[in-house]
């Protein structure tokens, strides 16, 4: 079946790759031509949740903040922002004399109405929780839920055209990476109530504020931005027209890359990355993203309920091995689970960190048999995992590992993300091939979710956990947080719920001539800071 | 090997076409070169210290360097490319073989029986055929496959359930031939019941024409199971089969062909060994070319 999708997926590509060639060139040296995969789901900024898409909006929008190539928060929309003492209150100054595209002045009374609408139920937004969860802002839960339509109850404020205030019910620094564009956007209002939800993917009527404005919606081919005059920071902005391309197959996605279409790929495939990384060393760019590749073990299980069998599973795995030598995606293997995403941030490893990989096989052999497993008595387990190349290899690689060091007979179980997805909810697994992509560089984003309040599927239960999470949550800032939440990591690495393997890079190629593509591990790359030479 | 070219008197048919079957030397060789290959794939394995599930993590895509132990070197996974090969032959032949059998019975079994009975039995059971053909070959391996949750058991129901109507529809228009017959019909008025004289008449006479066709129908089972196993339906990682190894290997193709040259070599030996001593059995069979 799998084959045959992938057969017909590249014959659609094929086909609208001769579409676009047939509609003539568009490649004049003042486009940037950017890939992002499949199509966007949406270009809707208070509803959009997919990263790609996310790139045409951070084009097109800008938030409070904005994200520098290499990922660091600077100035966007507002020019300085305040904290109180006690980090549950943020000011934030919006520049002087900031308009929409259309010329309309933008006012920060503009912002609230874009939290107001992502938060609206009516608006079936996905990132609602930015604000009732990752950060806990006043009465964003209520609106969330229909509690109440009555917008004055909401923490966020403007109490003038300049200011904006943010009241939350619990300190939280990383608020900074949750006010860029992706989650902040504003709107403009005149505009959306005079054509709804339709206005934003309609080129004639959408109204933005960012470096570049939406001139053209192509479904299944491309969106083209044109530079946006009425930006406050226009002079700076150098390219001209920015067109983002759909291509669904990587394969054919290089192809484009080498004929010249596309000047940044949306990403490499797997089996073209070592011939590549030899010949253009310089096009390939491989970072670490935010996105964490770690395998969950079933706790219902009999035998996984076993804690030895769980960190003789974990020590098992060669994780440098299986990244660099059998997967060979470029992924960084790692023993801990929210840290490698902010240098700041001195996380716990699994306690094995530090052992050679000989004794922590040894070990594993060792805690396997303990468990009463041997040759006679193989554990008999199975991986569920996605279709997805990449996640295959890993995952029969893993098996073979466990097969080689233990004697374990594991299964690889690949299906379409969907069903894989819902196989997580219905208990039918015993290790999955969990992944999770964090919602900024930090560790917060995902010890939050291991917390057995928010995340039921994994049968955890552990009010140690909870209550660490809970006295990290009361400390204003990063300096004295960032040590609660190790102490908290180290609860949940302990307790070998899942293997950490992981870290998965982004994989562009990117041409010679475009200058200023950072390594942004949040995965922010804004086109108003590349210059085409 | 016999020289004379006149048939001794008192020689059976059968003994007449074996001797013609071996005066060909291209089916013969075939024969040699088939058997070999198969002994290869049961007994190779054996010497090997290990079996083509287990993976030498020190020595990833080795290349062929023909020292032992990894005489055609590892896949891109550590294991050995040379056992998995032949374990991949194992289930490649032994489906080809048992399925093209299983197909064979049923087929020419419900062939005879629709030629022999004739009439509005004949009409439906071939009807029904006809239904079947009609059905796309893919959708109807992915039904099955979903039918018995995938795995070897369902690619094999699945190739034997498209397989066996051809055979079925050729014996059946020689068992219609047959059933008016003289032989059929003393039979017949002599009290014999009909299963019995499908099972001693009808059948034996469409032998030939049996061993013909089942000959060309093993490789068609093989290259189904391949070509199922190539699109990810039939035989599962890690268990090898030829067709996942081709697959693997046109996936390396462009960086390592040696993955892709073993197991399609093997694959094209076999198919051609085959269909060279189907041909010889034709020419054997065939008694407008004595």
């Amino acid at each position: 079946m799998t084959g045959l999708r992938k057969g017909l997926g590249a014959w659609l590509a094929g086909a609208a790759m001769a579409l676009a060639l047939a509609a003539g060139p568009a490649l004049a040296d003042d486009t940037l031509d950017r890939g992002i995969g499949s199509e966007w789901s949406s270009l809707d900024p208070q509803v959009n949740f997919d990263a790609a898409a996310g790139w045409i909006l951070a084009d097109a929008y800008e938030g409070l903040v904005t994200f520098d190539p290499d990922g660091a928060i600077i100035p966007g929309a507002a020019e300085r922002w305040e904290a109180s003492a006690d980090g549950k209150t943020y000011t934030f100054h919006l520049r002087e004399g900031l308009k929409w595209s259309n010329g309309d002045p933008l006012v920060a009374q503009d912002f609230v109405n874009g939290v107001l609408r992502t938060l609206d139920p009516a608006t079936v937004s996905e990132k609602g929780y930015y604000f009732y969860s990752t950060i806990k802002v006043k009465g964003a839960a209520a609106l969330a839920n229909g509690e109440t339509t009555d917008p004055s109850v909401l923490g966020i404020t403007a109490p003038d055209d300049r200011t904006l205030v943010i009241e939350m019910e619990t300190p939280a620094p990383h608020i900074l990476d949750l006010v860029g564009a992706f989650q902040f956007a504003p709107l403009h209002s005149p505009s959306f109530q005079a054509g709804g939800a339709g206005v934003f993917i309609d080129p004639a009527k959408v109204v933005s504020n960012g470096a570049y404005v939406i001139r053209e919606v192509v479904p299944q081919s491309h969106v083209l931005l044109e530079k946006n005059p009425n930006y406050w920071d226009a002079a700076n902005v150098k390219i001209p027209f920015v067109k983002y391309h759909v291509t669904e197959d990587v394969g054919t996605e290089l192809k484009r890359y080498q004929a010249g279409e596309i000047d940044i790929t949306y990403d490499i495939p797997l089996a073209d990355l070592e011939r590549l990384k030899a010949e253009t060393p310089d096009e390939v760019r491989i970072f670490p993203s935010t996105f964490l590749i770690y395998y969950s073990f079933n706790l219902s299980n009999p035998d996984l309920a076993n804690i030895d069998l769980r960190r003789a599973l974990s020590l098992a795995l060669d994780r440098d091995t299986l990244e660099n030598r059998i997967v060979k995606g470029g992924a960084t293997p790692t023993f801990s689970y929210g840290g490698g995403f902010d240098p700041d941030y001195d996380g716990p490893a699994i306690a094995e960190a530090t052992m050679t990989q000989a004794d922590r096989e040894a070990l594993a052999k060792e805690l396997y048999a303990k468990a009463g497993y041997g040759p006679d008595n193989p554990l008999k387990l199975s991986i569920a995992t996605t279709v997805a190349e990449v996640n295959i290899r890993r995952a029969q690689g893993a098996a073979l590992m466990w097969k080689k060091v233990l004697g374990a007979d594991v299964t690889v179980n690949s299906m379409e993300r969907k069903a894989w997805l819902d196989l997580f909810y219905t208990d039918d697994w015993t290790i999955f091939a969990d992944n999770l992509v964090g919602d900024f560089a930090g560790p917060e984003t995902f010890l939050s979710y291991m917390r057995p309040s928010a995340e039921p599927g994994y049968d955890w239960v552990k009010p140690e956990y909870d209550a660490a999470m809970d006295a990290a949550a009361e400390q204003p800032d990063k300096s004295t947080r960032y040590p609660e939440l190790a102490k908290a990591e180290k609860i949940l690495l302990d307790d070998y719920i899942f293997a950490p393997i992981a870290i998965e890079p982004y994989r562009h190629l990117v041409k010679p001539n475009v200058r200023g593509f950072g390594t942004s591990a949040a995965g922010y790359h804004n086109s108003q800071w590349m210059a085409l030479e | 090997m016999s020289a004379d070219v006149a048939p001794a008197p008192g020689v059976s048919t059968l003994r007449l076409q074996a001797r013609r079957f071996r005066r060909n030397r291209l089916a013969m060789a075939s024969v040699v070169v088939l058997a070999l290959i198969v002994a290869l794939c049961f007994l190779g394995p054996y010497a090997f210290p290990f079996t083509g599930e287990d993976a030498d993590f020190d020595n990833i895509s080795a290349p062929a360097r023909l020292t032992w132990p990894h005489l055609f070197g590892t896949d891109d996974f550590g294991r050995d490319l040379l056992v998995r090969v032949l374990e991949g032959g194992q289930v490649s032949l032994t489906i080809g073989f048992l399925g093209a059998l299983v197909a064979g019975v049923i087929g020419v079994l419900y062939g005879a029986v629709a030629g022999y009975a004739g009439g509005r039995t004949d009409g439906v059971m071939m009807r029904l055929v006809e239904v079947l053909y009609g059905f796309p070959y893919v959708i109807l391996v992915i039904l099955l496959s979903l039918l018995f949750g995938g795995g070897n058991v369902a690619l094999f129901a699945a190739i034997v359930f498209t397989l066996w109507l051809t055979p079925a529809v050729i014996v059946r228009a020689q068992a219609q031939s047959l059933a008016q017959k003289e032989f059929v019909q003393a039979a017949r008025a002599g009290g014999m019941t009909g299963p019995a004289i499908v099972v001693q008449h009808i059948v034996p006479n469409c032998v030939s024409t049996v061993i013909v066709y089942g000959s060309l129908l093993v490789p068609e089972v093989i290259l189904s199971e391949s070509f199922l196993s190539f699109l990810g339906i039939g035989i599962r990682e890690p268990q090898a089969s030829w067709g996942n190894l081709i697959q693997a290997g046109t996936a390396a193709m462009g960086s390592d062909l040696r993955l892709l040259l073993l197991p399609g070599g093997l694959l094209a030996l076999v198919l051609l060994c085959l269909n060279f001593i189907a041909d010889g059995l034709r020419d054997a069979f065939d008694p407008n070319d004595r």
